[in-house]
């Protein structure tokens, strides 16, 4: 046996491996399952059946029938199918995602079910012309349906918006294990004929599904995107929902990329500081070592290579553990939702990997400077040196009348002090930036429905509003003027990767005063746009995140090369003015051109209605209660807000789980380092125990030394953050016309269980630790000695 | 007035059990200095520890002032040694990255600089005025064991413990360090333990152990020495 293999040592000091082994291990655990939890988000399983098919959609009320007949002579397509069929929402992770239900025949349902490998699980199919609907097994359990439940908006406005009268399910699909292995393809059907002949449904446009013949499914599906997809008609493809899964993935890793490079730098201070302990109580044995004639640089090695081992161990022990929570979660969480999780993704593994590489580089970083200075001669003279010996063998020219305080301690421990808030203010940066970065890009989006502070919107959810209802409304007492628009929208983008539509409303000349007036904006630069015309006017703050100017042209074909601009915006339009203040972000087109265009005709109407002055809320008040109706949809600031909170808070409730698990990281890495170094200073407590300072007395010092460093740290890590996102804000965020306020107080309250966790949990291994104190032993171990 | 009754400490050592201290009796008055003599493994410092209150007795009673210490609460017996005792120890122990002064001031009663002050005077008693800033790694044993003494005397107790103070310095500067320590008789009592004779020439009385019982007591002022029987 080898008494000099880098296993050797920690074989016989397990404790101290152990604990290596446990930081690496949870900070691991804590990184693999946050990437792969949020690397799952984007996966948008619900479209999954886009691997197996295409769809082409009109834009306006109808496919041009040219082109059902170009797509159905292509000769890599097998089938094309009709499809008038609606759309369902369900719960996500981040809010909620749309699930198709395809309206077509019961025989292409089958066939359809066997080209994408889904059979019927339990119940049956669908009956031609019966209000049924077939659905997957995974979102019919995000929804938590079974068979024989209804849904209709009146159900849930929140999932079945689109369901103007009740559907039964009466149906479960599941992924046929004989066709295809792996995440089955979510599918979910509703009669053709039936929605065909519904007075509701039937004025909608009807869509096409198609199927590409075996192995041409690519070519199918660039002869979409190339030919197919104009300004007129949209086709959806797997690729395209690849390239938005993409982009999302991306806004991830960058985000997340951040908290993982403070999680591995600040687990890679803590072994750091565990090792230097170890080579400091081990500088007997190394310099005996180097005064047998063991080189400097082989001694280097082995402690590098005894770090790495360690390392490397806590790796495997956290991936095997990441690997066993990552499946609990796939099992119980996402199972729930109906979320699909790759467990053999490797982007979680990238994100763990460069830990033990950071631990270990940090180490030998540590381990070399330390053995530069090794004096063989010097260490076999004194023997085994105190740990306990003041950073740097300073001098002092001056005594602190408080020997005792927090402040006395850390300046004459000032690397200690510096590693404890520096570990700190790193996590408080971790956690922040993202968290404001996100929260920032939310409530950034809060302008795009504050011109419903000074209006109410009125749509019709499938056809066109009943005479009767215009009737209605504008008899209504507090309405002063009902305006018929047709809306567009355009895409503000968000730094890092995300974005929010704002809503363009298509105003005939004599209304656009009214709502200019309304809304409170008026034109800073250029023109209104003129009648019949192309022409379109926006909120400064649009024209700056868009980097649009007078004379600019946007949507229609302008579009395409940005992937990241989704406008709703099927033709070219011609930016004639610029409207100040920036908010409301709004912007106003001509609607006698949209209304005579064909690429936007089909849309329905909709009234913007203005109040009254000072019956706003008594406007608001009837919409709400009286006119919102399967038939009639109502947007006032109240409902817009709603729906706003509810995206937030379902983002702020992922951030809080996932802050948990950095804050957990965070905590027992740097609870450990306090408790190693109160065991360094158990002589200090048990001399100081002997001479009359209770146990309580000793744990409360600790806590106030351990509370102010983390308290320290927090403002460290908070000024670190305030000026970064000073700096995000004049980069990334003034150019396109946002604000990001640094008072934003959600954020930081997402900081604050940090210090707070640290000083807990450093208070209950410190009262553990000193419970077990007993003077006399240490001084009979030290006169001992 | 300190007073121990047939006290015993018992070590528990698996199955057998171990007496450290065995039905030793004792009164100290104050202002007497008293030397507990004894080879190691006496159990003097086991003695000590009772005296002091560090250790409870498995039998036996210590009292101060006719206050019996197993009445008290552990918070007041830590108090006890905070306001009413003093500890100079074989080793310094001597909080390593405090100064000479702020290792005084660390038993002080009150941390001020009323106090800093008293530390400063008492330091510079012990010869220790130059030094006062210094930390104890750049201290001779003998001075960080006057730092020591500076320590058990600042908040003037009533009584000190000192268990071996010389046992780790050279002849000289041991006898220098029984001069300081006996000079504190005008303050309060002194109690010694050693294993050498010669530091305990001047106690009033010397109380000698042998496995853990009193095996002679002499006292210096009725000039007696009283053989105990096993």
């Amino acid at each position: 046996m080898n008494p000099l293999a880098p296993t050797t040592y920690y074989r016989r000091h397990k404790a101290s491996a152990l604990v290596q082994v446990a930081i690496i291990g949870l900070a691991t655990v804590g990184v693999f399952v946050l990437v792969s939890v949020l690397d799952a988000v984007p996966s948008r399983a619900n479209v999954s059946y886009l691997t197996k098919i295409s769809r082409v959609i009109p834009v306006g009320d109808a496919l041009d029938p040219g082109i059902v007949s170009q797509v159905q002579a292509y000769p890599g397509v097998e089938r094309a199918i009709p499809d008038n069929g609606l759309w369902i929402s369900l719960p996500t992770l981040l809010g909620t995602e749309s699930q198709r239900l395809l309206g077509v025949s019961a025989q292409d349902a089958q066939l359809l079910m066997q080209h994408c490998g889904v059979r019927l699980k339990e119940g049956r199919m669908f009956e031609p012309r019966r209000s049924e609907f077939v659905l997957s097994e995974e979102v019919a359990r995000a929804l938590t349906l079974e068979i024989g439940d209804v849904i209709e908006r009146e159900v849930d406005k929140r999932y079945y918006g689109a369901v103007s009268d009740p559907l039964a399910l009466v149906g479960i699909l599941e992924g046929d294990p004989d066709v295809s292995r792996g995440p089955s393809v979510r599918l979910g059907f509703v009669s053709r004929e039936y929605m065909s002949s519904h007075e509701f449904y039937a004025p909608r446009p009807t869509s096409l599904i198609v199927i590409a013949e075996p192995d041409r499914k690519a070519a199918v599906d660039e002869f979409l995107e190339t030919i197919i997809d104009t300004p007129y008609t949209d086709v959806e493809t797997f690729a395209e929902i690849a390239r938005f899964a993409r982009m999302g993935r991306a806004m991830v890793y960058v985000v997340f990329g951040i908290v993982n490079s403070v999680v591995a730098v600040v687990v890679a201070l803590v072994v750091g500081v565990i090792n230097q302990i170890a080579i400091t109580n081990r500088l007997g044995e190394l310099g005996l070592l180097h005064a047998l004639g063991h080189h400097k640089k082989r001694l280097v090695r082995r402690m590098a290579l005894e770090t790495a081992v360690v390392a490397c161990i806590g790796t495997l022990v956290g991936l095997g553990m990441a690997l066993l929570a990552v499946s609990v979660i796939k099992n119980s969480l996402f199972y729930n939702l109906g979320m699909e999780m790759d467990l053999l993704n490797l982007a979680p593994f990238w994100f763990v990997l460069p830990m033990p590489a950071v631990v270990v580089a940090l180490s030998y970083r540590s381990i070399r400077r330390t053995f530069a200075r090794l004096d063989a001669v010097s260490i076999v003279e004194r023997g085994h040196l105190s740990s306990e010996v003041p950073d740097g063998r300073q001098t002092a020219s001056r005594s602190s009348v408080k020997p005792l305080s927090s402040l006395t301690f850390y300046l004459r421990h000032r690397r200690r002090g510096i590693l404890l808030i520096l570990s700190t203010a790193l996590m408080v940066v971790g956690t922040t930036l993202p968290v404001f970065l996100l929260s920032a890009m939310t409530s950034a989006m809060r302008p795009y429905f504050e011109h419903l502070q000074y209006s109410g919107e009125v749509s019709p959810i499938q056809s066109e509003l009943d005479p009767g209802v215009m009737g209605q409304i504008k008899s209504h007492p507090a309405v002063a003027h009902t305006i018929p628009t047709i809306r567009l929208a355009m895409w503000m983008v968000l730094p890092p990767g995300g974005g929010t539509d704002v809503r363009i409303y298509g105003v005939s000349e004599a209304d656009l005063p009214i709502l200019l007036e309304s809304f409170g904006v008026q034109v800073q630069e250029g023109r209104l746009p003129r009648p019949r015309s192309n022409e379109i006017v926006l909120s400064s703050a649009i024209a700056v995140n868009r980097g649009l100017r007078v004379g600019d042209v946007v949507g229609g074909e302008t579009d395409t090369d940005d992937s990241l601009n989704v406008d709703d915006l099927p033709i070219e339009m011609v930016v004639t003015g610029i409207l100040s203040p920036d908010r409301p972000w709004v912007g106003f087109a001509s609607y006698e051109y949209l209304h005579s265009h064909e690429g936007v005709s089909a849309r329905t109407s909709r009234l913007l209605l203005v109040p009254h002055a000072g019956r706003k809320g008594e406007l608001d008040h009837w919409l709400e209660g009286s006119l919102a109706s399967n038939q009639i949809g109502v947007a006032t600031y109240a409902t817009e807000e709603q729906e706003y909170r509810e995206m937030t808070n379902s983002i702020s409730l992922t951030f809080a789980l996932l802050e948990c698990m950095v804050v957990a990281v965070a905590a027992v890495a740097l609870a450990t380092l306090n408790y190693i170094f109160v065991l360094q200073r158990k002589e200090e407590f048990g001399v100081l125990n002997a001479i009359g300072r209770s146990r309580l007395w000793l744990v409360s010092r600790l806590i106030r030394e351990t509370g102010s460093v983390a308290g320290v740290g927090w403002i460290v890590g908070a000024a670190i953050c305030a000026v970064g996102l000073i700096g995000v804000q004049m980069l990334f965020y003034a150019p396109r016309g946002l604000n990001l306020s640094v008072f934003n107080l959600i954020p930081w309250l997402f900081t604050t269980p940090l210090p707070v966790s640290i000083v807990l949990a450093s208070a209950v291994t410190v009262a553990r630790t000193l419970s077990r104190l007993d003077p006399v032993s240490i001084i009979e171990r030290g006169q001992s000695a | 007035m300190l007073q121990a009754e047939h006290l015993t400490l018992t070590y528990q050592d698996g199955a057998s059990t171990l007496d450290a201290v065995h039905g030793v009796s004792l009164i100290i008055e104050d202002h007497q200095f008293v030397g507990i003599l004894g080879p190691s493994g006496s159990g003097k410092s086991s003695l000590l520890y009772l005296l002091s209150g560090l250790r409870r007795p498995t039998s036996g009673e210590v009292y101060l002032d006719d206050r019996p210490y197993s009445r008290m609460s552990h918070r007041e017996r830590v108090a006890l040694r905070r306001t009413e005792f003093g500890f100079v120890f074989q080793q310094h122990f001597l909080i390593n990255y405090l100064t000479a002064l702020e290792n005084v001031m660390v038993a002080a009663a009150v941390q001020d600089r009323a106090h800093a002050a008293q530390a400063r005077a008492l330091l510079a008693d012990l010869g220790m005025k130059d030094k006062l800033h210094r930390f104890p790694y750049e201290l001779s044993g003998g001075e960080r064991q006057r730092v020591a003494i500076a320590r058990a005397m600042i908040h003037r107790p009533r009584v000190i413990f000192a268990d071996e103070p010389t046992g780790l310095l050279d002849r000289r500067t041991g006898l220098q360090v029984m001069s300081l320590l006996r000079s504190y008789r005008e303050q309060g009592s002194l109690i010694a333990v050693t294993h050498n004779p010669e530091i305990l020439t001047e106690a009033d009385l010397v109380v000698t152990l042998r496995d853990g019982r009193t095996e002679h007591v002499k006292d210096r002022l009725t000039r007696t020495t009283e053989a105990i029987p096993a």
